[in-house]
């Protein structure tokens, strides 16, 4: 059922006067597609399940929305999660989840595609599915309804959402988005459900979760099995080189502001710095760069498609671009006259950075950040930060000789092998900080009383496919604990010190290392209220909490408890194309403080992406890196 | 440096754009359509976009009016081409204008607004134009500013220029011209706050539209429009 022009005129008149920030429903924004619905075969729907001004913001739509619109056999239309306020409107008055582009209800689209960024946004999900009328289990979905795919970082452990998603997209998703579309566009309406799903099963890349049994012993994986047809391990999907890949110029521009309300062009993916508690440097692997004269075409086009005044160089780590400093060069020549900013999203910790920094954005100063992540030295070395005080003292006493008085500082708490010196070493660290801010200050004739440090702590959560995917996360009373500790060991008022909620982090923990059976809890939380759990002000942990407790499950046990390192991990069929054996010896590493190079700059680790998925590092600048 | 004046719409669903959304769109349509704006000096530069007089969000308006800076001559005809060309429909500039750029800010003269209020079915012509009449004749027209009642009632009664009742296509209307500006402003929601006080305006009728249909200047005593 289309409703299109019925259902826009209902959700203008009777529903937008009354919500908060309508512009968020409208849809309408420039560039965005609006093709005949009857001109194409397949209609998918890229869902974003948190608000618009979030979802807009995200690359990956970006990306996919062009790729898609781009092909003359299909559309691709958007929707968002509903703020709570819109969605008790669309309930009361009988309005389906519909899309901006047509106004189109959800459940008339060929295919809805989540993309799982972030496991507090699992009830969203479900959410959306039902104000679409959708059945939010695979299993009770027939072939009047949509394919439900998920694509994203998260689906790295799919398990917690396996019972909701008919199949997930792991990896990189500009070569297989056209594979999916091609499956689904030919067999569609001629086959049934089952048999469209193991064609799709049968695309490198694609898990069709139904086709899996899965038995578990305590927290991990005793049997295993895999349907006739269907792959034994998932191979991630990797796209060898960027260059190859289309990138989008004419991107929509929204008409409400957006967390990054700016143009953005990627000048790599992947990261091999090989921090230990982090999956994205883990999952996305390896660098791949694009050259620096593409990225700045890219820049120029897209700036003018859109009229954005800022463009944003995207990376995991956008310093250890190779070629940044002629990029640089090249985009300054370009911008300065267009009267557009260029920023760096993620600075490293050292002066480098801060040149760059400084060259970049000398009309446009307000904080600086920073993420030394640790305290101490030690705890920096077994989380194979390879950032020295040294390093830091420098970036900031050039961060403030060059005019910045506010500086953001990331650090963790509850990271393994931790000790309460590790903790207070942060506000020892915080200190040096802000003595060297106020005398850098004071030696250029400033006022020092101005230095401010904001000191930001979040809570460890052992991710899966990282090294850490096996240690315990703090509970609860630790991190508070902790907190309590650092905050009492920051006598300076210059310090502001603000942290993460850890019943956040543990309810994180428990959904990201969670198996199949945490998928009864999401729908339990859902079904008792939850929604926009990442939101502080909408999330409820006591009913979590409860819904663990319905169903039977622990949640400081999956979240926060030890694995075994010889167990079968609920996560394990799904390879990031790193070795499982690379994790541990690099687990046993930390454990003994050892460090790792980088392997751009450096021999290889041995980390197996490169022989396992047929890729390799991508440099520009044949490795002429900034170390 | 060349200032331009236009009128655009601000129609359909972009009545619910704020303020500062429909600057923002208005400069990335100018930014795209190649032509130069001028920006403010200083840390934060920002374009040279002032509108008279911001809108609340939900209503549509044919009288969005805006001053525009430009570096260089401009020719307002070839501003009203080009900027359209990267606007929906609903957001059309309608007509541009060349403003001395030392003439004093569009804000600070604006005077009164026009509006057209579209009632819902069940309303009847007859006793709104009484009812409007009656409220005419009064000299003092309470509008409780606060919810809480903690602050004194004003009189709005000379904030009200001009209020007659319509038809249009079988749809009952009011026509209102009312004080508008940094000397006296009455808004539109506050004008059918003291229609519903005054019971000119029953409950069970509710106002389908709002419309802002034109902005007025001051100019010798008369009230004219700023382009």
């Amino acid at each position: 059922m289309r409703l299109g022009t019925d259902l826009e005129r209902k959700i203008l008149n009777d529903l937008l006067p009354y919500v908060k920030k309508p512009g968020r429903y409208i849809g309408g924004e420039h560039n965005s597609v609006h093709k005949p619905w009857d001109s194409v075969r397949t209609h998918f729907l890229f869902a974003f399940p948190d608000v618009y001004d979030v979802g807009m913001s995200y690359l990956g739509l970006r990306i996919l929305y062009h790729l898609i619109n781009q092909r003359d056999d299909a559309l691709c239309e958007r929707t968002f999660a509903p703020w709570p306020d819109m969605e008790s409107l669309m309930r009361h008055h009988g309005v389906p989840l519909y899309s901006l582009e047509s106004f189109t209800s959800a459940a008339s689209f060929d295919i809805i595609g989540f993309t799982l960024q972030y496991e507090l946004n699992y009830t969203n999900v479900l959410n959306m599915l039902d104000l679409a009328g959708i059945p939010i289990r695979s299993s009770d979905r027939n072939e009047t309804h949509p394919l439900i795919i998920a694509g994203g970082p998260a689906v790295y452990n799919p398990e917690p959402m396996a019972d909701f998603i008919d199949a997930f997209v792991v990896g990189d998703g500009e070569e297989v988005i056209h594979e999916i579309l091609d499956v689904v566009s030919e067999n569609r309406r001629s086959t049934d459900r089952l048999t469209l799903l193991r064609y799709l099963a049968k695309i490198e890349g694609i898990y069709v979760p139904r086709f899996y049994r899965i038995q578990y012993s305590g927290l991990s994986v005793s049997g295993f099995s895999a349907d006739p047809g269907a792959p034994e391990r998932i191979v991630p999907r990797r796209v060898k080189d960027l260059e190859n890949v289309s990138f989008p110029d004419k991107v929509i521009v929204p008409l409400v502001e957006t967390v990054h309300d700016r143009a953005m062009v990627e000048l790599f993916r992947g990261c091999t710095r090989g921090c230990r508690f982090c999956q994205a440097g883990m999952v996305y692997r390896p660098v791949r760069e694009r050259k620096p004269e593409t990225v700045r075409d890219q820049a120029i086009s897209q700036l003018e498609a859109t009229g954005y005044d800022e463009v944003s160089l995207m990376s995991l780590s956008s310093a250890d671009y190779s070629a940044i400093e002629p990029l640089i060069n090249l985009l300054l020549q370009e911008c300065g006259r267009r009267q557009v900013a260029v920023s760096l999203p993620s600075l490293r910790v050292d002066s480098f950075s801060i040149d760059l920094a400084n060259r970049l954005q000398e009309l446009r100063r307000s904080g600086i950040t920073f993420a030394p992540e640790a305290g101490t030295q030690r705890m920096r070395d077994i989380i194979n930060k390879n950032v020295t005080e040294e390093d830091l003292m420098e970036a900031i006493g050039a961060a403030f000789a060059n005019g910045w008085t506010t500086v953001k500082l990331y650090f963790m708490i509850g990271l393994p092998f931790e000790t309460d010196d590790d903790v207070r070493g942060i506000a020892e660290l915080a200190h040096k900080v802000i003595d060297r801010g106020r005398q850098v200050i004071r030696e250029s004739g400033g006022n020092p009383g101005r230095a401010r440090v904001n000191v930001t702590v979040a809570s460890f959560v052992p991710k899966p496919h990282t090294p850490f995917q096996w240690v315990k996360q703090d509970s609860r009373q630790e991190f508070r604990r902790k907190i309590d500790l650092l905050r009492r060991s920051i006598r300076s008022r210059a310090i502001k010190l603000s942290w993460n909620d850890p019943d956040i982090s543990l309810l994180e923990a428990a959904l990201s290392r969670g198996d199949r059976r945490v998928g009864k809890v999401i729908e339990a939380a859902w079904s008792s209220g939850c929604r926009f759990d990442g939101w502080d002000e909408l999330f409820e942990p006591e009913k979590w909490w409860r819904a663990f407790e319905a169903c039977g499950l622990d949640p400081e046990q999956i979240g926060c408890a030890e694995r075994d390192v010889d167990a079968v991990l609920p996560w394990d069929h799904i390879s990031t194309g790193v070795s499982k054996s690379f994790l541990l010896a690099e687990f046993r590493r930390a454990e003994r403080g050892e460090v790792t190079p980088d392997c751009r700059f450096s021999r290889c680790t041995g980390c197996g992406v490169c022989p396992s998925l047929g890729v390799s590092t991508v440099l520009s600048s044949g490795g002429d890196a900034h170390v | 440096m060349s200032r331009v004046r236009i009128r655009m719409r601000k129609l359909g669903r972009y009545a619910f754009l704020s303020h500062l959304d429909m600057m923002r769109a208005l400069e990335r349509a100018i930014r795209r359509s190649g032509l130069t704006l001028a920006y403010s000096e200083g840390f934060h530069p920002h374009a040279r976009i002032s509108f008279a007089a911001p809108l609340a969000v939900g209503i549509t308006s044919t009288a969005e009016v805006a001053d525009i800076e430009f570096q260089g001559e401009i020719s307002p005809s070839e501003v009203l081409e080009r900027v359209n060309s990267e606007l929906p429909p609903e957001l059309q500039i309608e007509k541009a204008g060349s403003v001395d750029p030392r003439a004093p800010s569009l804000m600070s003269e604006i005077a009164a607004a026009r509006y057209t209020f579209s009632l819902s079915p069940g309303a009847d012509m007859h006793c709104l134009e009484n009812g409007l009449r009656e409220l005419l004749e009064r000299d003092e027209l309470l509008l409780a500013k606060s919810q809480a009642g903690d602050e004194e009632p004003v009189n709005v009664r000379p904030l009200i220029i001009e209020l007659k009742a319509t038809k249009d296509n079988q749809i009952l209307q009011i026509q209102a011209c009312l004080a508008t500006g940094a000397k006296a402003n009455l808004r539109p929601d506050d004008l059918i706050k003291v229609l519903r006080e005054y019971r000119v305006l029953q409950q069970d009728i509710s106002v389908a539209q709002i419309q802002r249909t034109e902005l007025l200047v001051e100019r010798g005593g008369r009230l004219v429009p700023p382009i």
